[in-house]
């Protein structure tokens, strides 16, 4: 029997055609002279704008990128042998959007909204929100205040995240850098079960379909799909489609923002969309640059990375925000926020290329990864000397902030120390003390994949390892005592890891985790 | 670089000196049948802009497209003159923009009927005269005949369309019903 949809029955569609006014218009039209590479030159479409979307004879859309004098430039959102020479192209008048609501939560979804994980249609209400929108201005914003915890050590320890941050995670390939993404993600999972969600947009940029594949599996195995979305743009999708997957993205997470609530966009990678990007323009023939990336590829990032923001919390501000979609502006509230990591590939550790420089620049700081590190078991590969934070430390616990207030400086030091004792000189007792604490945090320090910790096990356990409680425990078990401990904390005070969580740290606190460390180090003692 | 300011300078200047040599209808075939064969003979304006072709080639080709023997002095002239300037890979545009730029100063409009079966030649001096009176202009007709509109008729008039072809309207009813 074939499927039959409620939107079918006879009454609903009677409805819909009483409402379905038979208006005979004139449309716009032009003719396709030339298609090549996912771009086509149009001949005709006088009146047509930038960035609107316009709808090729066979059904298959396109969007205005090129106004020129004597032709339109359109990119192809859809195969290029769908679209032949002499083709009429109508315009839709309407500007490239995205159909963006709760229904995507769970979803693996392209670049027009339209799902590829064969799970039917998106259901519930939808929006329309404008794939190209400004970014809220100045009075709209509120600085960040609001920790958004990735459950690494490393990263809420040293370089804390604030809602409506732009982080950057930048390293060389295989450096773990999706899975510090990934791992974020599942650590909202408390937050959604306690009623505070943070929505998750993966948008994942000229990969490998099976590379999809499995990160929505593990996602779905960790239970964090329910409140995540990923939005994919493979390899074998159209450029156009790759340098716009980012843009629809967070047309995603602003529908959630603009309606109060919080959202995590993850873009994995900007390169690849930077070099897709390059690809849609060399064709439309703009005058290449550096690296041969045209004159916007900057202005391609900044207003896309713009767009995070953390809102005002005042309603009735919030609510007469610049550039609001018409879609959703009964249902705007303010306090939302769009937090974006933003991910960079290297090559050979170079910083300094093009790309990697803008984005640095544009964003609120960087998470940078090493393959020296990855290499030597130091997880996640994180280099705490050039890794930043800009913003995010106001947005820290109190009492992260307190137990990690030297953290950042001791593993500085320690590196540099460690180097020189690579020439095996002789150290005296202050530096050997200096190079065993360091020695003791990284291992602290290190973490496995899908194992985020919350807030309360953080601060927990960086407190021995600043406080050099570890100091009797060799530095290939640390990580068993990390186990131990934080057993013990949850079986013997889930009171004092509860008041950690919440930010509070007092002498009573921090006795009961000074005696625990003491007394479990004991037992470590060689 | 900015292509497109190419062909509609070049168009002009042709326009201007068809003008003053009173050969500006003569060009305005030419020109019309020269973009109607780039559009049709694939692989022409790869031809053009190929740089290890010959220049006599390229004007064999361009002659012939532009209607052979039959092309006027002013066209020869011109497209001997595109040649020496290399810019023979902009040729379709600079004849699409010399047709557009005729059909303006001469207030024409290129108006195209399409529909599933023939239409009796009453009816296709009704539209004309309905644009005709409409527009205060005069009309280029043609027609097309495809089956696949179903019934109706689709009106082109320059870059504007009036679709009421059967086909058309279900299209509608179908973005409407929202499938």
């Amino acid at each position: 029997m074939p499927d039959i949809k409620p939107s079918e029955i006879s009454n609903v569609l009677k409805m819909q055609l009483d409402g379905f006014k038979q208006k005979l218009e004139f449309e716009e039209i032009g003719k396709v002279l030339q298609v090549s590479d996912g771009v086509a030159r149009v001949f005709g479409l006088e009146k047509v704008q930038s960035n609107e979307l316009v709808e090729f004879e066979g059904g298959t859309m396109g969007v205005v990128l090129n106004l020129e004098e004597d032709n339109v430039g359109v990119v192809l959102l859809g195969p290029t042998e769908s679209v032949k020479e002499g083709f009429t192209v109508k315009r839709t008048k309407r500007i490239a959007s995205i159909m963006a609501g709760e229904g995507m939560l769970g979803r693996v979804i392209n670049v027009l909204g339209e799902p590829i994980d064969g799970k039917g249609p998106i259901g519930g209400e939808t929006f329309e929100m404008p794939l190209e929108r400004k970014a809220p201005g100045v009075i709209f914003r509120q600085p960040v205040n609001e920790p958004l915890q990735t459950g690494l050590k490393a990263i809420d320890a040293m370089i804390p995240i604030g809602r409506g941050q732009r982080e950057l995670i930048i390293g060389d390939r295989q450096t773990g850098k999706t899975a510090i993404a990934i791992d974020t993600i599942i650590n909202q999972k408390k937050a959604f079960q306690d009623g505070k969600p943070i929505y998750c947009i993966y948008v994942g940029i000229g990969q490998k379909g099976s590379t999809i594949a499995n990160l929505v599996q593990t996602l779905e195995e960790h239970g964090a799909m329910d409140y995540t979305i990923v939005l994919s743009a493979t390899a074998s999708n159209p450029a156009a489609m790759q340098f716009y997957a980012p843009y629809a993205g967070v047309a995603i997470a602003e529908y959630f923002r603009d309606t109060g609530r919080h959202a995590l966009i993850i873009y994995d990678d900007l390169s690849k969309q930077a070099v897709a990007y390059r690809e849609v323009s060399l064709i439309l023939r703009r005058p290449p640059g550096r690296e041969a990336y045209p004159g916007d590829i900057f202005y391609l990032h900044s207003r896309l990375l713009e767009r995070a923001a953390k809102i005002i919390s005042n309603d009735r501000v919030a609510r007469r925000m610049n550039d609001l979609p018409d879609s959703i502006k009964d249902k705007v509230k303010g306090g939302g926020s769009i937090t974006a990591l933003p991910i960079i590939e290297t090559k050979a550790g170079d910083v300094s290329a093009y790309i990697p420089t803008n984005v640095i620049s544009i964003t609120d700081g960087q998470i940078f990864l090493e393959s020296g590190l990855f290499n030597a078991g130091v997880r996640p590969a994180i280099n705490v000397g050039i890794s930043v934070s800009r913003v995010g430390g106001n947005a820290q616990i109190k009492s992260m902030k307190k137990v990690a207030g030297t953290l950042k400086l001791d593993q500085a030091q320690y590196r540099e120390l460690e180097a020189f004792t690579k020439f095996g000189s002789e150290i005296d007792a202050a530096t050997q003390s200096v190079l065993d604490k360091g020695a003791r945090n990284v291992e602290i320090l290190k973490q496995g994949q899908y194992a985020p910790l919350t807030a309360a096990q953080l601060v927990a356990i960086i407190y021995c390892g600043t406080n050099g409680l570890l100091n009797d425990v060799p530095v290939a078990r640390v990580s068993e005592f990390e186990r131990q401990f934080l057993d013990l904390m949850g079986v013997k005070h889930p009171d004092v890891l509860e008041q950690l969580g919440q930010g509070v740290y007092n002498d009573t606190l921090t006795d009961v985790l000074r005696k625990e460390a003491e007394t479990l180090a004991a037992t470590f003692k060689q | 670089m900015n292509h497109g300011k190419i062909s509609i300078r070049y168009a002009r200047a042709l326009y201007e000196y068809a003008l003053e040599h009173q050969e500006d209808k003569a060009v305005y075939a030419d020109m019309q049948m020269l973009a109607r064969t780039a559009a049709e003979v694939k692989g022409m304006t790869v031809f053009l802009a190929n740089p290890a072709a010959g220049r006599q080639d390229k004007l064999n080709l361009l002659q012939e497209a532009s209607g052979g023997k039959k092309t006027c002095a002013t066209t020869r002239h011109f497209l001997e003159f595109v040649l020496d300037k290399n810019r023979e890979s902009s040729m379709q545009m600079i004849a699409l923009m010399y047709a557009k730029l005729y059909r303006e100063k001469n207030h024409i409009r290129l108006g195209q009927v399409t529909s599933a079966a023939e239409l009796p030649a009453r009816t296709l001096d009704k539209i004309s005269a309905f644009i005709r009176d409409n527009y205060h202009v005069s009309v280029e007709m043609s027609t097309r005949i495809d089956p696949a509109i179903i019934g109706g008729f689709i009106l082109d008039i320059d870059d504007n369309r009036f679709d009421a072809s059967i086909s058309g309207q279900l299209q509608k009813l179908n973005n409407y019903a929202g499938h």
